[in-house]
Formats: structure tokens, C-alpha cells, sequence
């Protein structure tokens, strides 16, 4: 009876196999490649990376990096906000050495980097004849997977006016990088494809005017954003617009701000916000306003409605509103970056959440390594590959 | 529709009679289906099978009348917890068992609920496994050649095929 049951049921449907799976952190899942061939294909499938990414139970921790006072300079860590665990991550290869790092962005579980080294510099503008050594170049690295791939050069070279974006496409299930100068319209820009492994130079309708881009940039639904302003003076630029460009027509938009109030007794931050792009503004008489925009489809064309979603306030709190450096929002909480206390010590890592809709302060301390939290991001754990699908080998 | 039925009476695939009452068998679709059947049909003798042995069959049922209470009604949030320790309770078994016959019959009699109970504990089963475990339970032969598993272990260098 036992043998002829076990010979009856061996055979387990395809689709059970992936929902069991698509459970799995990827550290099992990269195991279990090796399996079978049949769990290799399931595995690497993009159907099944992306129903991994929609499964709710993927842990969604925040990504830090930071900066030591010694080599390597920088170090990632995965903060779980609930649970106060920080987890080390291992460097990509490649940052050990560099002078300065920044993350582009981090989508579905890949990461931009931008990597600078010491002789920046003194190799101001960058030849273009030696490729692989003049910095800075870019970096594409899924940290639970530990693949990464070194972007190749950009047709023009990099210099301190230009600004990068980073955004996943899911029309055409493509990530992109894309760079334009700060002085918009003045120069072509470029899109890197992850799928086709090359930048390509697009040039947009001029904008009316120039207009001047921040570094402010973050992405969401194939567009990518970029806080801006009409250029006055050399330095003298109030960030009134928001710039978009989206990724599937490469249709390049400019958005109008809300009116926030007085220009000087604010700052502002672009944030995602529940899959929407958001605006934070920061007010000297310690408000914080929460701007949600969506796209007004019953209207004509190119609208868009911004909702003051909340209101809240540091009043209950001991923050500044010059202390307050709002990063990221985490499950509707403003994660900001640790702050410092007089008496605290180095390895002291003081994380404030002001949760957006009860007006909730709370603060956690963090014992981990010396160091300074540059930067603070969204992350989910994904298995998706910075192989594009034309190299399959990856170029390390 | 009759009221009076409280409860039908199904065949397992090992031809054992199996009692389920009209709340707890809504909790299925097909189940449902049979139930609408019997109290349409004025003297209906034939018993029902469901493609599920005994032993299963046996769980499938113990699940469904613990959860029916909660499905038909909703509960409070004490209940909810209360049920999800009974599910982990519930789902202690060989990781066989799981994927072989509770899997089989929840995507077989539609239900949703089981079937995630279902995978989930598969999954956490799984996670601590290595691949020969793997290729044990599921039955599946290692079909790499040398140079493939070589490929595979290039690209993700803490591979082990073992």
C-alpha cells in the first residue's frame, strides 16, 4: 500500500513548485539552482523573479551605507527598523579603494553605485581613451545575490555637472540608468538598458528654458524623477518644478511644485510614497508636509494633482527641523539620519521614524561600527540579475 | 434547497466513508458542488469520491471544521491568533507529507487557505535543506554536466551541488 501510494505521487505540478519557492530567501533560491535544470530555468525565469518581488512576505529592510574612518571606506548594512537587527553586508568588489561612493538609486533589489577615486580630480574632464580606470564609473550590484556588473562608459564623460537616475521599466522589463546634465537641455541625454548593455544618447523636446536639476532623484512605475528649477542666478536656484523622464516613450516632462508656502523657510525632498512620488517639505516652524502626486487620468493629458496627504509636526519631539534629514519613508514612517547627541559615542547610532499618520516619534539606538551614515535607501531582497539577457556571462 | 442536511457523506479514494459537515465543506469549491448536488437531487444514493486517500482526507477534514466557525463568520483578533497556532500545531508532519498529499488535495479541492498554509510550511521546511535533500524529496535526478555545474558555480560562487 505505502510503495504504490509513493509511486502513484512523485510527480509535484510546475505551479506548486513556484508558489512553494517564491517563498524562499534568495539564498535558498540561488542554491537550489542547482537542483535541476527544470529549478534552474523556474528559478532564473523573469515571471517567477517578479512574482518574488510581489510576495508580501519578502523582507523589505532599509540600506545603509556608510563611512569609515579607514580602508575600505564604506561599508552597506541592512537595518530592519522593527526588529533594530543590522545585518553586514559584504562590499562589491571593486569599492575597496574607491575616494567616494554614492547610491544612485536601489530598485528591486539592485543597487547603483557611483564610484569615484582618488585621481578624480587631478583627471578633470576624464580622457576616454584608457576605459576601466578613470573613475567614476557606475556599478549595478544585486547584494544578496553578490552579482554585480561595471557599467561600460558613457558616451560623453562623466563631470560633476551631471546627474544620474535609476529606474526599473516594467513595460519592458528593463532596468535604466540615465544621465543628463544639471544645465538641462543644454546637453543630450544618455540611457543605459541592463537588457541591451549599452547607453544610447535621446534627445528630448527642449524644455522652455534651461532648467536646473538637484541631485534629488528617485523612481517609480518606469519614470524617473528629478527635483528643479528654473535657473536664475549661478547659484541662486529655488527648486519649484519637478522633472520627469519616462523610461517607456522617452518623454521628458516638467511638473510644477504645489505651492508650499514661503521659499525660504522650507526645504524640500523628493521621497517615494506608496509607489508614488512624493514631496516632503520641511518647515522652519517645525511642520512637515507630505505631498503625494498622481496623475489625473479623467483630465487632458500631462496633469498632474498633488494631495497633501498628511501633516505632521517635530513639536513633541527634541528635533530641529534642521536635524531632521528625512531619507527615506519606510512603512509610512520618515526615516531620518541618525542624529547626534552631545555624549554619545561613536559606535552610537540614534534612528528617529516620525510616523506620518499618527504623528508618532520614536528613536532607537544602534550599537554597530564607527562610522558615519551617508545614506539611507528602500531595498527588498531580490534575485533579479545584472546579467543583461545579450552577455550572459558577467563581466567582472 | 433542503434544509435538513447537515452534513454529507464522501468516499475517499481508498473507499472509506468520510462524514463532512455542510459549513465546513464551503470552504472547498468542488465540495461545495457535491453538497449543492445532494440537496438538489431527491434520493440521491450514490456517495460521492473525492481523489484523496484516508489519511489525508482525514486532515483535509479536521482542517476545514476547525476553520469553518472563522470562514462563515469572521473572528476576532484573540481567534485569529488562536487559529494560527492551531495551523502550526496542525501542519507538524513530514515535509513528504506536506508536499505529497496536503498540497495535492488543496489545490485539488480549491482551497485557498490550506493550500497557503501549505506551501508556506513547505518553504520553511525547505529553507535549511541542501540540494541532495532537495533531489531526495522531490524526486528529481541531478541532469547538470560537469561543465554546467562548473558555469553555475562561476557565477555564484557559494553553489554547492551536494
Amino acid at each position: 500500500m505505502k510503495i504504490s501510494e509513493d509511486r502513484n505521487i512523485t510527480f509535484i505540478p510546475y505551479d506548486i513548485i513556484a508558489n512553494i519557492l517564491r517563498r524562499l530567501p534568495v539564498k535558498s533560491l540561488i542554491q537550489f539552482q542547482c537542483v535541476s535544470k527544470d529549478w534552474e530555468n523556474l528559478i532564473k525565469s523573469p515571471s517567477f523573479i517578479r512574482d518574488c518581488l510581489y510576495h508580501t512576505g519578502r523582507p523589505t529592510p532599509l540600506l545603509l551605507l556608510s563611512q569609515l574612518g579607514l580602508t575600505p571606506r564604506y561599508c552597506f548594512q541592512l537595518l530592519d527598523p522593527q526588529s533594530k537587527q543590522v545585518l553586514e553586508i559584504q562590499n562589491p568588489p571593486l569599492i575597496d579603494s574607491c575616494s567616494d561612493l554614492k547610491i544612485v538609486g536601489s530598485c528591486n533589489g539592485l543597487v547603483c553605485l557611483q564610484v569615484f577615486h582618488e585621481d578624480y580630480g587631478l583627471y578633470l574632464p576624464c580622457s576616454s581613451n584608457d576605459s576601466g580606470t578613470s573613475p567614476p564609473y557606475l556599478l549595478l550590484w544585486n547584494p544578496a545575490t553578490r552579482q554585480f556588473r561595471k557599467v561600460p562608459r558613457t558616451i560623453e564623460d562623466f563631470n560633476v555637472r551631471h546627474r544620474l537616475g535609476f529606474g526599473f521599466n516594467p513595460i519592458d522589463n528593463d532596468y535604466k540608468i540615465v544621465k543628463l546634465s544639471s544645465q538641462f537641455a543644454v546637453n543630450p541625454v544618455e540611457v543605459y538598458s541592463l537588457n541591451s548593455g549599452s547607453w544610447e544618447e535621446v534627445e528630448f523636446e527642449n524644455l522652455e528654458g534651461t532648467i536646473r536639476i538637484s541631485s534629488w532623484t528617485n523612481a517609480v512605475n518606469g519614470v524617473v524623477y528629478w527635483l528643479g528649477g528654473k535657473q536664475r542666478r549661478s547659484d541662486d536656484c529655488d527648486y519649484s518644478l519637478v522633472v520627469s523622464i519616462d523610461l517607456t516613450n522617452q518623454v521628458c516632462t516638467s511638473i510644477p511644485l504645489p505651492d508650499l508656502g514661503s521659499k525660504k523657510s522650507r526645504r524640500l525632498k523628493l521621497i517615494l510614497y506608496e509607489n508614488k512620488l512624493a514631496v516632503l517639505a520641511i518647515t522652519k516652524s517645525s511642520l512637515i508636509h507630505l505631498w503625494v502626486m498622481e496623475e489625473d487620468t479623467c483630465a487632458s493629458r500631462g496633469r498632474w494633482i498633488w494631495t497633501k496627504r498628511y501633516t505632521c509636526s517635530l513639536w513633541s519631539t527634541r528635533l530641529s527641523p534642521f536635524e531632521l534629514n528625512a531619507a527615506t519613508i519606510w512603512k509610512s514612517k520618515i526615516v531620518s539620519r541618525p542624529i547626534r547627541i552631545f555624549g554619545d559615542a561613536d559606535e552610537t547610532k540614534r534612528f528617529c521614524l516620525i510616523d506620518l499618520t499618527t504623528n508618532e516619534f520614536k528613536e532607537f539606538v544602534i550599537k554597530c561600527r564607527r562610522c558615519n551614515v551617508l545614506d539611507i535607501n528602500n531595498y527588498v531582497e531580490s534575485h533579479v540579475s545584472v546579467a543583461n539577457i545579450n552577455h550572459k556571462e558577467l563581466q567582472i | 434547497m433542503s434544509s435538513s442536511v447537515e452534513a454529507i457523506t464522501v468516499l475517499s479514494s481508498d473507499g472509506d466513508e468520510f462524514k463532512i459537515t455542510v459549513s465546513a465543506a464551503k470552504l472547498s469549491k468542488p465540495l461545495n458542488w457535491m453538497l449543492e448536488d445532494v440537496c438538489f437531487s431527491d434520493d440521491c444514493d450514490e456517495v460521492p469520491t473525492i481523489e484523496v486517500n484516508s489519511k489525508t482526507l482525514v486532515k483535509v477534514i479536521e482542517y476545514c471544521e476547525k476553520h469553518a466557525p472563522r470562514a462563515n463568520s469572521g473572528a476576532s483578533d484573540s481567534d485569529a491568533e488562536e487559529l494560527k497556532k492551531w495551523d502550526i500545531e496542525f501542519m507538524k508532519m513530514d515535509v513528504k507529507d506536506i508536499l505529497f498529499h496536503i498540497l495535492m488535495a488543496a489545490n485539488y479541492l480549491h482551497m485557498e487557505g490550506l493550500y497557503d498554509l501549505a506551501c508556506q510550511t513547505a518553504a520553511d521546511l525547505m529553507k535549511g535543506m541542501t540540494v541532495s535533500q532537495i533531489r531526495k524529496i522531490f524526486h528529481i535526478k541531478n541532469d547538470f554536466s560537469s561543465e554546467e555545474q562548473e558555469q553555475l558555480r562561476r557565477q555564484h560562487p557559494g553553489c554547492s551541488f551536494d
